[in-house]
């Protein structure tokens, strides 16, 4: 057996021109079982993480849904019975319906509430809305060196259809606009609805007509002036409003006759200027996310 | 009597109106292909609302209100078209008009 096997083992070196050894194998020893990989940690230390995520998140999700609707719950506990004699508690919104038109001069009191009362807000609102521009501005605006071309979009421009239609359209549009906006004192509508309509006739005008036809009317330079000059104007009124009715100063500035168009102060000044701001912000967000410029 | 003709004749077009808008809601929920949708939209945009602005104004009367419902019923009658060429355009230059359609299937069904 033993000499078989040198036998072998000689000519297999022989044939292989190679010294086999074969009584000198190693054992194969079991391979020790491995740490698991460092990425394998990590994932395993990320769904941890997740699972405690969730967890925290659902049960702030759940206080705060549970506070919140206590709030409203008291809030509602604290209401009138319906029918009940409640002039205690509304004397705000009685004030406002008594004696709004007397104070603001406007016979649709929404926007004397919008515009007089609550004009804070409706300035925070124009804000909003400006940030809003701004932000689809600085990531989707591009500048003429570094930008790349948007994919090809289908051009509708001078479809017949389209721009025939819209040559009739159009100047309705933007006298109904302009209806609303300079009405938001005397009927319904107002600064917010009066902009989106005019917001709305720029960009068929843009679609229908091309941009050429656009940009005579508003170029990047008309937007920036327009809506900075805009709520300039409105900061700048309501702080002199609200600094002289604080301290009981006279403003110099008369209601006029209720129901005129040339009336209620500062109301439709305001209005046209937060009806040029959503405007701007309308055919802005539009261009830019069509375009990605003016 | 004539008060009574008037309602009838208001409840009537009332009826048409929200049939066509009950086709239209069926038709764009059971319809699987963008233009058969874009037409039972259609037929909301504008017979479901030509009859009820027609309800509104022969309720009213000849009044300023009325004289305002007829002109958001052209308004409507004018752009509604408009956007529905406009749609239709773009689904045709991306090719999908003939998908269901004239290939014998039927039904406008395109599941795919």
């Amino acid at each position: 057996m033993k000499t078989m096997k040198n036998d072998i083992k000689s000519k297999l070196s022989a044939w292989l021109n190679f010294d086999l050894d074969l009584d000198e194998v190693p054992e194969r020893t079991p391979p020790k079982p491995k740490a698991p990989h460092r990425s394998k940690l990590l994932i395993l230390r990320r769904i941890q993480n997740e699972r405690v995520h969730r967890a925290v998140y659902a049960l702030l999700a759940v206080f705060c849904s549970i506070t919140l609707a206590a709030c409203l719950l008291l809030t509602v506990s604290g209401m009138p019975r319906y029918g009940e004699d409640a002039e205690f508690m509304d004397t705000v919104t009685y004030e406002y319906l008594a004696h709004g038109m007397e104070y603001t001069g406007v016979v649709n009191i929404v926007s004397g509430i919008i515009l007089e009362y609550r004009a804070f807000d409706t300035l925070g609102e124009s804000f909003v809305l400006f940030c809003a521009v701004s932000c689809v501005l600085l990531l989707l605006r591009r500048d003429g060196a570094s930008g790349k071309e948007p994919p090809a979009m289908r051009d509708i421009t001078g479809d017949p259809i389209l721009s025939s239609s819209a040559r009739i359209l159009v100047p309705l549009i933007f006298v109904f606009g302009i209806y609303v906006l300079l009405n938001g004192h005397l009927s319904p509508g107002g600064g917010f609805s009066g902009g989106a309509v005019l917001g709305a006739g720029l960009i068929i005008i843009s679609s229908a007509f091309g941009e050429d036809v656009s940009g005579r009317i508003i170029t990047e330079r008309v937007f920036k002036t327009v809506t900075t000059a805009a709520l300039l104007f409105y900061c700048v009124g309501k702080s002199y409003t609200f600094f002289t009715g604080a301290n009981g100063l006279p403003t110099g500035i008369g209601n006029g006759t209720p129901g005129d168009i040339l009336s209620a102060g500062l109301i439709l000044p305001l209005n046209i200027a937060v009806g040029m701001v959503v405007a701007c912000t309308v055919y802005g967000m539009y261009r830019m996310f069509g375009k990605g410029r003016f | 009597m004539s008060g009574w003709i008037r309602f009838f004749i208001s409840a009537a077009f009332a009826v048409c109106g929200m049939a066509a808008f009950v086709f239209a809601a069926v038709g764009s929920c059971r319809f699987r292909h963008v233009m058969y949708r874009m037409h039972s939209t259609a037929i909301a945009d504008t017979v479901g609302i030509l009859c009820l602005t027609l309800s509104a104004v022969v309720y009213l009367g000849v009044s300023f209100v009325s004289a305002k419902e007829l002109a958001v019923a052209v308004m409507m009658l004018f752009t509604s078209p408009v956007s529905t060429h406009m749609l239709a355009e773009i689904e045709y230059h991306k090719g999908n008009y003939a998908s269901g359609v004239g290939r014998g299937k039927g039904g406008g069904r395109d599941d795919g």
